[in-house]
């Protein structure tokens, strides 16, 4: 075979050759969700289910608002916890593996563009937190809901004499407004959107970063910079009220460079039974879509520029 | 070049980004600020927790503190660590009545049976008009703080009613209380009924009283004991003023102009008892007044005592209160149970088939 009769195998092959394609970002997302799964990540439910069962039996002694409170507050923080760590640790490994793994040049040297490779891996580790907030939010609202029907039982047998229907309804309603609810489904959501920035952030950095070690250090600062930056700049600058043109320049700076990650923080009045508008939720996961976006582009320029 | 696209996207998030955090905060999600007096309070975790993310969970954290200060009977922690809660997380109105109720309730106790126990006259001086009313203070002030942040519950009103009603016995300021707590949504029935109790209760307020407890025995589904108290009370009241303000020729022309009204039959019965001592005629004024079906079934029970007091009539008398005894028990105030064994006494009703076998002014 010549040279010349491989013009037009290649031409038909640069013509099939799409700038962006969806299944090869899902085949890397799926992958990038097999190769963390074979981690064993799956096993924290273990950890996750000892946590809330141990909630649901240490506080009986409680109110049942307290003890429905209590019961959701260790859940949520157990979800924000390890959504946040699967997506920080998650990310920070991966770049590293697959370059350690040698997996990164044998998909590299296929016509497979490196923000493909990106998006994939990002796609694969919110598929991961996902599939992981979804187990954990069926225990936790199984166990709330075993709850909630084991505590009105409780306080019906313990009321004097025969209680009236309106006042078991009235009951009902009172402890099951404390309990399972749509409400908490927001609550879900908005750990998963926060869960989604970090991860995006920590791909940023695992892009330049030299270890994993790294990667994950300065992904932990950021987030708790993303957590306190409009706190801190509220309290360092009340009404906007700047001291000089040095800390005006550094409040610049954090606010421009670093996410707001407070703003996903509503579980905290969902727990004391606020309801958060649709609207609002929205709102969150537009301003999550941004901040994807700008990340994955931000992790593609250095990512493209890297030497493997 | 990526510090550059970072910075240009920056900018583009600011606006909307303070735009979120601005409903959030009109929503009630940023009630908690992290300044220096919220530093000093929490211990450092605590306070980063607060910031991460974990407010909700680190004000269970302190509640259970709160708790294990409350086992201990150290109340200056408690009321530390319940300041906390209720900074960390103002819109969960139950932190504020476990608050509340620590301080006015548990703490005042505590220092109440301390006193009981001391014979130093300044120690007990000291609990007695310092300690134990700035506890009750306290609980009074977590109360209406948290009524502040909570308004659309009905809980910390209630509490604030409670407080007024059982400590500072001042029915007036608890009516109120209970008023606004029984117009929330998620009200309790039982709220607008201690509202007419404490009502009941203020001299000078008897007409606005009688409508409110009138309704709810008349109108209501649960008619409680306390209810039926005040009702007779309240009535009692109504005869006592027509009494004093009428003669007897009077209330007749009245009872003429206003047959439904039964109150009149009672004041012409108590005139006749009164000042006359006619029971006759008071019996026949109870007789024409327990035929009108609004009359509450306490003037049953009246009529039948009055029967009673005639020795001719006690045996039937006391069959008619037997009978209500066993069907009604409520009506029966614990000074008419007293008659009522005096009855059983004068008929010599055997032991076994007596009504009242215990001493009934116990």
């Amino acid at each position: 075979m010549t040279v010349e009769n491989n013009e037009p195998i290649d031409n038909e092959l640069n013509s099939k050759f799409k700038l962006f394609s969806p299944s090869r970002v899902m085949a890397i997302a799926m992958n990038t969700f097999t190769q963390l799964v074979r981690m064993k990540v799956f096993y924290f439910l273990l950890i996750f289910s000892v946590l809330i069962i141990g909630a649901n039996v240490l506080f009986l002694n409680f109110t049942f608002e307290q003890e429905l409170k209590i019961l959701q507050d260790v859940s949520f923080g157990a979800m924000t916890l390890f959504a946040s760590i699967f997506s920080i640790v998650g990310t920070a490994l991966l770049i590293p593996k697959d370059i350690e793994d040698r997996t990164l040049y044998s998909i590299l040297t296929k016509p497979v563009p490196r923000f493909e490779y990106l998006i994939g891996k990002l796609l694969g580790i919110l598929f991961l937190v996902a599939v992981s907030l979804v187990l954990m939010s069926i225990l936790f609202f199984a166990v709330l809901f075993f709850r909630q029907h084991g505590i009105l039982a409780e306080e019906i047998n313990q009321m004097r004499g025969q209680p009236t229907a309106e006042q078991i309804s009235s009951l009902k309603e009172n402890i099951f407004a404390q309990g399972l609810r749509l409400e908490l489904i927001n609550g879900v959501v908005a750990v998963f959107l926060k869960a989604a920035v970090a991860a995006a952030i920590a791909l940023v950095v695992s892009t330049f970063a030299s270890s994993t070690l790294f990667t994950i250090i300065v992904s932990l600062v950021i987030y708790f910079i993303g957590h306190a930056q409009s706190m801190a700049l509220d309290y360092y600058f009340p009404e906007g009220d700047m001291h000089g043109a040095f800390q005006r320049f550094i409040a610049g700076i954090v606010a421009i460079i670093f996410p707001n990650l407070q703003i996903f923080n509503v579980v905290d009045g969902i727990v004391s039974g606020q309801s958060v508008p649709m609207s609002l939720m929205f709102r969150l996961t537009g301003l999550t879509g941004f901040y994807l976006f700008i990340y994955s582009f931000v992790s593609w320029v250095l990512f493209a520029k890297k030497e493997l | 070049m990526s510090l550059a696209i970072l910075v240009v996207f920056g900018f583009l998030k600011i606006p909307f980004e303070s735009q979120t955090e601005q409903k959030l905060k009109d929503k009630g999600f940023r009630d908690w600020v992290p300044n220096m007096s919220a530093r000093e309070q929490l211990t450092q975790a605590s306070f980063i927790g607060a910031i991460g993310g974990f407010r909700s969970l680190v004000a269970s954290i302190y509640d259970l503190r709160a708790h294990e200060a409350f086992r201990d009977k150290d109340w200056g922690s408690v009321e530390r660590f319940r300041k906390v809660t209720t900074s960390l997380q103002p819109r969960f109105a139950k932190h504020w009545d476990l608050a509340a109720w620590d301080m006015a309730w548990n703490a005042y106790a505590y220092y109440r049976s301390k006193s009981e126990f001391s014979d130093d006259d300044l120690e007990l001086w000291r609990i007695e008009k310092m300690i134990m009313p700035s506890y009750l203070e306290k609980g009074l002030s977590f109360a209406k703080e948290g009524a502040k942040w909570t308004p659309e519950s009905y809980r910390l009103p209630m509490v604030i009613g409670d407080i007024y009603a059982q400590k500072y016995n001042n029915p007036k300021l608890a009516s109120e209380w209970y008023f606004k707590s029984s117009q929330a949504k998620d009200a309790p029935s039982y709220i607008y009924r201690a509202y007419a109790t404490q009502l009941a209760k203020c001299v000078g307020m008897e007409e606005e009283a009688y409508k409110v407890v009138s309704n709810l025995y008349n109108g209501g589904k649960v008619r409680t004991l306390t209810l039926r108290r005040d009702m007779e009370r309240l009535e009692a009241y109504f005869v006592n003023k027509l009494v004093q303000s009428n003669s007897i020729n009077e209330l007749k022309e009245m009872v003429k102009k206003e047959n439904s009204n039964y109150i009149i039959y009672d004041a012409i019965a108590t005139h006749y008892l009164g000042e006359e001592n006619n029971i006759s005629l008071a019996v026949n004024a109870y007789r024409e007044l327990v035929k009108n079906p609004k009359a509450p079934d306490f003037y049953r029970r009246k009529f039948a005592l009055l029967i009673a007091r005639d020795p001719a009539n006690e045996e039937r008398a006391y069959g008619l209160l037997k009978n209500m005894y066993l069907s009604t028990p409520q009506i029966f105030r614990r000074v008419d149970l007293i008659e009522l064994k005096k009855i059983e006494s004068n008929l010599n009703i055997p032991l076994n088939e007596k009504l009242i076998k215990s001493d009934a002014s116990r």
